[in-house]
């Protein structure tokens, strides 16, 4: 070989799996946003049923109505649909159910309940509403027609003189919850229906409404889900700048907010139902470009742009705060001057009186939006900050948990290694699976049990003891005997659970014999949770080994010579590859040196 | 909402695209070949062999994700490196010299620098898109 093949210096930048995470991200992006453009359509047409939530004053109308519009709609169906379930009503007959026990503060969850159970008395125990004049009414297929029987039992009840009987059958119809929704009973059937047919057609959603509805919710729950996901994805490259970036927000907050405090209150949460990922990735990513080297005394155009252009519609905002203030030098003075009335600015010197207020209120509006957004802004930014961290540590431990099974495996299969050798790296490895079970507890949101930790680490030994030679087996078993408190006879039990290979049974018989454990397992949403965590870092792990990373001077030159050495134990070469590897550990590092000396006969 | 997904799914494309461009391997293979360059004139002012009549120079090739970085020609770099034994070819006999290390301080020096560049080159296509 060559001189200039052995030396040549190969270069690899490989973001393979970047780019397979966001592939995989952008097609349920490009879902979800068919589902969004679905259901904005199927609002135009019951856009009457939301029309209060139009508001044509202020800043942004046209987008805040539109997040708003998209919200209300996918709220109002997802609760119309739930109320039909809940009920056995139609769409239509839930829609105006819902309209109504709305427009008398009675929730709809509350009154499907009270249904519910009418529906179910008369089904199951018909005679004890029977007595009251209660009756099922059927329908022209001979099944329950819940609406008609619903308005017959609010007549026969309305009916009744006595208040002590009213509330009995009351009482025996719809349960407990009956009294909030007393306005609707005693009213009397022919209220109540003239109620129901009071409602607009336009505020009666289909149930192909309602399943568009169901549909934007879980489109926007797959945004957020992905998103996590791409935070994944991209996290090890973005944690280091959210980092980065967090004082700096933190910095124009701490500048910014109390000039914009004073200027009056809140106008709008245009942004609210967005989303974690809208709200998240975009702003900071968002961030990434825009706070680098933001400095506020006041703030410029160009440094107040990409914020509000991060939260969608702000820039309109942005653009007509600017172009009421023009370029006044006044624009540099108080930002605290124009809640008293804007007079110190100058800027209305002709107006009149009325017209100063009213420029100073929309200044106010404007001003708090900004307020708000900057605050939302930091709120995600330590969230993310937050999350990418706990991920981080979990990621490294799963590396660091990984390494001592391969260390073990190598041990195992190294017949010069001790029993004590072999023992040590099981506890070593156990030790490591408590340590991952915790910080993935964390990453998931969840908290560490002592369960959850003796449990962890009898896994791992189990697992070491199954697969470890004759007398190293014998060794982490006493281990695992010793440090559970189980008599002898119960090891044996679970000795032989591991010869005959059945590692759950021998799980399940340490369970059942470790002593009595200080807490109770957490619930299955939680283990879930936990599980989709683990999954999640699995391949966050895994991302580590082929992405780009800045650790600098972690890695040490002619590394990748060394880990193939340590590997095949082939011969070395001047060959020097920089493959932008994943960080080796101090102890992965300290084993391959060792070898590279023993090789270069300087061991 | 359908407007801030578009522009979110937009800047997604930018930057799977922007992943992918060999421009990122260019530019960090651009950066590694002027740390050997620089190692070159540190050991050898002029980057020139008086007697061979040529100059050292460095090539740095981009296929993909992989940047390739080559010393060239090669026989100048190889003694400058790790040195010459004497001889002679029956004409013109030489003698020993000592390598001066050149390309494995370079290399050394490119395989601590580049992980960080790939990251900077990611960063700032970050910042470019959001």
């Amino acid at each position: 070989m060559g001189f200039q093949e052995r030396v040549t210096i190969f270069i690899e930048t490989k973001v393979d799996q970047a780019k397979g995470g966001l592939a995989g991200f952008r097609q349920q992006l490009a879902q979800a946003e068919g589902a969004v453009t679905n259901s904005v359509s199927t609002f135009r047409n019951v856009r009457e049923s939301v029309g209060k939530l139009f508001d044509d004053s202020g800043i942004g109308a046209a987008a805040k109505f539109a997040a708003k519009a998209v919200g209300a709609f996918q709220d109002l169906g997802v609760s119309v649909g739930k109320f039909s379930d809940a009920t056995g009503t139609s769409a239509e007959e839930a829609s105006r159910f819902v309209e109504v026990f709305g427009d008398l503060g009675v929730a709809p969850d509350a009154a499907a309940a009270a249904i519910g159970r009418m529906s179910k008395t008369l089904a199951t125990n018909a005679d004890a509403l029977n007595k009251y004049g209660i009756e099922a009414v059927k329908a022209a297929d001979g099944t329950t027609d819940v609406s008609a029987t619903f308005l017959a039992a609010v007549d026969a009840i309305s009916k009744i003189k006595d208040p002590a009987q009213q509330a009995a059958a009351a009482q025996a119809t719809f349960g407990k919850s009956w009294q909030s929704m007393a306005e609707v009973v005693t009213g009397g059937a022919p209220a109540l229906k003239a109620a129901l047919d009071s409602v607009g057609d336009a505020k009666v959603l289909s149930a192909a409404d309602v399943k568009s509805a169901r549909e934007l919710r879980d489109a926007l729950d797959s945004i957020k889900d992905a998103g996590e996901g791409l935070m994944l994805s991209l996290g090890k490259s973005l944690a280091p700048s959210i980092a980065k970036i967090a004082p700096e927000i933190a910095n124009l907050v701490d500048k910014a907010q109390p000039a914009f405090e004073a200027l009056g209150e809140s106008i709008g949460d245009s942004v609210e139902s967005l989303g974690p990922l809208i709200d998240g990735i975009a702003l900071l990513a968002k961030g990434l470009g825009a706070l680098h080297d933001v400095k506020i005394d006041l703030p410029g155009e160009a440094e107040f742009k990409p914020f509000l252009g991060a939260l969608g519609m702000g820039q309109q905002a942005w653009d007509m705060w600017r172009n009421q203030f023009g370029d006044a030098p006044e624009l540099k003075g108080s930002m605290a001057a124009l809640a008293d009335g804007v007079t110190d600015v100058g800027l209305a010197s002709d107006a009149s009186k009325e017209d100063v207020k009213a420029f100073a209120d929309t200044q106010k509006d404007l001003a708090k939006w900004v307020s708000d957004s900057l605050k939302a802004l930091q709120e995600q930014a330590d969230q993310l900050a937050e999350q990418s961290g706990a991920y981080t540590t979990a990621a490294d431990d799963q590396n660091a948990y990984n390494d001592t099974l391969a260390e073990f495996a190598e041990l195992n299969a190294d017949a010069s290694a001790s029993v004590s050798d072999l023992r040590d790296k099981a506890i070593d490895a156990a030790k490591g699976h408590q340590a991952l079970y915790e910080s993935l507890t964390e990453a998931s949101g969840a908290t560490a049990t002592a369960t959850g930790l003796v449990d962890a680490q009898n896994q791992s030994l189990l697992a070491s003891a199954a697969t470890a030679r004759g007398p190293a087996k014998s060794a982490i078993l006493d281990y695992i005997g010793a440090v559970n408190g189980i008599p002898p006879e119960k090891m044996t039990e679970i000795r032989a659970a591991i010869e005959r290979g059945d590692l759950a049974e021998a799980q399940r018989l340490l369970d059942e014999a470790s002593e009595p454990r200080k807490a109770a397992f957490n619930a299955d949403a939680t283990n879930s949770a936990l599980a989709q965590t683990n999954k999640d870092l699995d391949a966050a792990a895994h991302d580590r080994t082929v992405k780009f990373n800045a650790a600098a001077g972690t890695i040490i030159p002619g590394l990748a010579q060394l880990q193939r050495l340590a590997a095949g134990g082939t011969s070395v070469n001047n060959t020097y590859n920089v493959q932008v590897p994943r960080i080796p550990n101090a102890r992965e590092l300290a084993r391959v040196s060792a070898r590279w000396a023993r090789v270069n006969g300087k061991g | 909402m359908a407007d801030d997904l578009n522009d979110m799914q937009r800047k997604l494309d930018d930057l799977a695209r922007s992943l992918d461009d060999p421009r990122l391997s260019r530019n960090v293979g651009d950066l590694a070949r002027r740390d050997m360059l620089a190692e070159l004139d540190a050991d050898l002012p002029g980057r020139r062999f008086r007697r061979w009549g040529v100059t050292l120079d460095v090539r740095a090739d981009t296929g993909g994700d992989t940047t390739r970085i080559v010393p060239t020609p090669e026989a100048p770099w190889k003694v400058l490196d790790v040195g010459r034994s004497p001889g002679s070819n029956g004409r013109v006999a030489w003698g020993a010299t000592a390598g001066k290390g050149t390309w494995q301080s370079g290399a050394g020096k490119v395989a601590a620098e580049s992980p960080k560049r790939v990251d900077d080159e990611v960063q700032t296509i970050l910042h470019r898109i959001y």
